[in-house]
């Protein structure tokens, strides 16, 4: 588990992380819906050889994703490495990732393999160096499917062109508080862009979170798409912090009350579930991005984020828990996070 | 938010539903978007990007088509239930029916962007002009116009198609 050395990149307490992922498919398999599963092994077989033969590259681990444990998937899938579609999948399916787990590259997801690369704040050019960089040593070893007219040839024809989606996960507490937040879910799909709200069992976003991801991928070059991408998120973090000053300042004492009484909830809680633990994530990531509250980092928020949630509590215990005993766990584990936060 | 249509579950499929030339918006739950079949799907939303029916609805009134893709043996009607491909062949054995739909969902059925390795494609040369034409400027800009001149005969031939 090394998400602490996941660097803190610019923009970072509003923009959590930047991810651009690559679908890519071998011109001479079947594609996903029509593989056999000898089809499955020999693509598993494939790509370990290209990534094993290429000794340059940073160290990619292979792993074994179907002969795991699904507790283990799922926390794969939490810490963001693996797919939900994947983490279920059950066909034989597997995953190379590098020591710092911010490159991931699937085999026998939707697509034949699928690359994406991870990283803090706002930082798409660089993700998608990393990817582009993976994705051109797969392409000397063997032939994608290409179309000179389609591009990438996908599974799915939403991926056709560059099969690339390039998505910035963004916490806007104060556009949703204002009710902002609609008129820039309907103003980006406009102009092709999709946000969307994490949304948990209660329907609302969890935590103020907002994936803005591109929606077309045919007819606009990567570095376009990465480009309009970074642009949005520019301005709806600008208008973001606007707000967040306005309301501020309106009523300070009503905005730093719930901002300590969250705070105070994480810290003293004893029974606690994911939901709610998101929803007082939020106001003190809030807190913390303002400087009302100091003595903790952006960082041991985004861990408290990834460790409490249920697959990866379990997986800490190393033991099923019920969800009773999950709710417990993971106030303790808040408690010890957010204290040696403070002490250091 | 919850779906608009029962109250009830979490809303996690978005329609545009386009009614007299006016865009509704609608949030639906995976069950109530599975039984309004007859509308446009656009923006999906959601966990896995889902995708179910995207195809479907417009097809319902054509008569039934039995393309089929001599590659993998995919038939059309069964792409349309799944929303995904059998393999590259399909793009080209269901070129007519699939390209008035790609155009729909991305405005464009033109690749701009990169081009792996080992394929030889057409699409690479208007991508090294424009490169080229950046390389060129920025030569100018440098003063340097040996190399610019060099540049400017590369970007000649290429547009003539050498
Ligand atoms: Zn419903
Ligand atoms: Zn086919």
């Amino acid at each position: 588990m090394s998400r602490n050395k996941m660097e803190k990149g610019p923009e970072c307490d509003i923009a959590v992380s930047s991810r651009v992922r690559l679908a890519r498919n071998f011109a001479d398999i079947p594609f996903s819906i029509k593989m056999s599963s000898k089809h499955h092994t020999e693509l598993i077989k494939r790509m370990q050889e290209i990534i094993s033969e290429n000794k340059s590259q940073t160290k990619l681990m292979f792993a074994d994703i179907s002969a795991m444990h699904p507790i283990d998937r799922i926390s794969l899938m939490e810490r963001h490495l693996i797919s939900p579609d994947l983490a279920e999948t059950k066909v034989n399916c597997g995953a190379f990732i590098n020591e710092d787990e911010n490159l991931s590259i699937m085999v026998n997801e939707e697509d034949h393999i699928r690359i994406q690369a991870l990283f803090s704040g706002i930082q798409l050019e660089k993700a998608y160096s990393v990817c582009d960089n993976i994705d051109s040593i797969i392409s000397e070893k063997a032939d994608y499917a290409f179309d000179d007219k389609y591009g990438y040839l996908t599974s799915c024809p939403t991926n056709l062109g560059t099969g690339m989606r390039a998505s910035v996960m963004l916490h806007l507490p104060a556009l949703v508080m204002t009710g902002y937040i609609q008129s820039i879910l309907e103003g980006c799909n406009k102009v092709g862009v999709t946000v969307r709200g994490i949304y948990g069992e209660n329907s609302e976003a969890v935590g103020d979170m907002f994936q803005v991801s591109n929606q077309i991928s045919l007819g606009r070059n990567e570095e376009e798409t990465i480009a309009s991408i970074d642009g949005i998120c520019k301005q709806i973090i600008d208008r973001e912090k606007s707000l967040r000053l306005q309301l501020y300042k309106q009523n300070i004492y009503k905005f730093e009350d719930r901002i300590y009484r969250s705070y105070g909830l994480l810290l003293n809680a004893r029974i606690i579930s994911t939901q709610e633990c998101f929803k007082y994530l939020s106001d003190v990531r809030l807190g913390v991005s303002m400087g009302i509250i100091k003595d903790i980092s952006i960082n041991t928020l985004n861990d408290i984020q990834v460790l409490s949630q249920p697959a990866t509590l379990q997986k800490i215990s190393g033991k099923p828990l019920s969800q009773d005993e999950r709710d417990i766990k993971r106030a303790e584990l808040i408690r010890s996070q957010l204290q040696s936060s403070e002490d250091k | 938010m919850l779906c608009q249509n029962c109250q009830k579950r979490a809303a996690n499929v978005q329609i545009t539903q386009i009614n007299n030339n006016k865009k509704i918006d609608l949030y639906l739950c995976e069950q109530c978007a599975k039984e309004i079949g007859h509308t446009e799907f656009v923006a999906p939303f959601g966990f896995n990007d889902l995708l179910f029916g995207l195809f479907g609805s417009q097809v319902k009134q054509e008569a039934p088509i039995s393309l089929k893709c001599k590659n993998c043996g995919m038939e059309y009607n069964e792409f349309l239930k799944s929303s995904r491909v059998g393999c590259s062949n399909c793009y080209k054995a269901f070129e007519q029916k699939l390209d008035p739909i790609i155009k729909r969902l991305h405005g464009n059925v033109e690749h701009h962007g990169k081009v792996p390795k080992r394929v030889s494609s057409n699409v690479s040369v208007p991508n090294e002009i424009e490169k080229l034409k950046i390389l060129l400027n920025e030569s100018i800009q440098r003063e340097e116009y040996e190399e610019a001149a060099k540049i400017r005969d590369r970007i000649r031939s290429l547009e003539v198609g050498e």
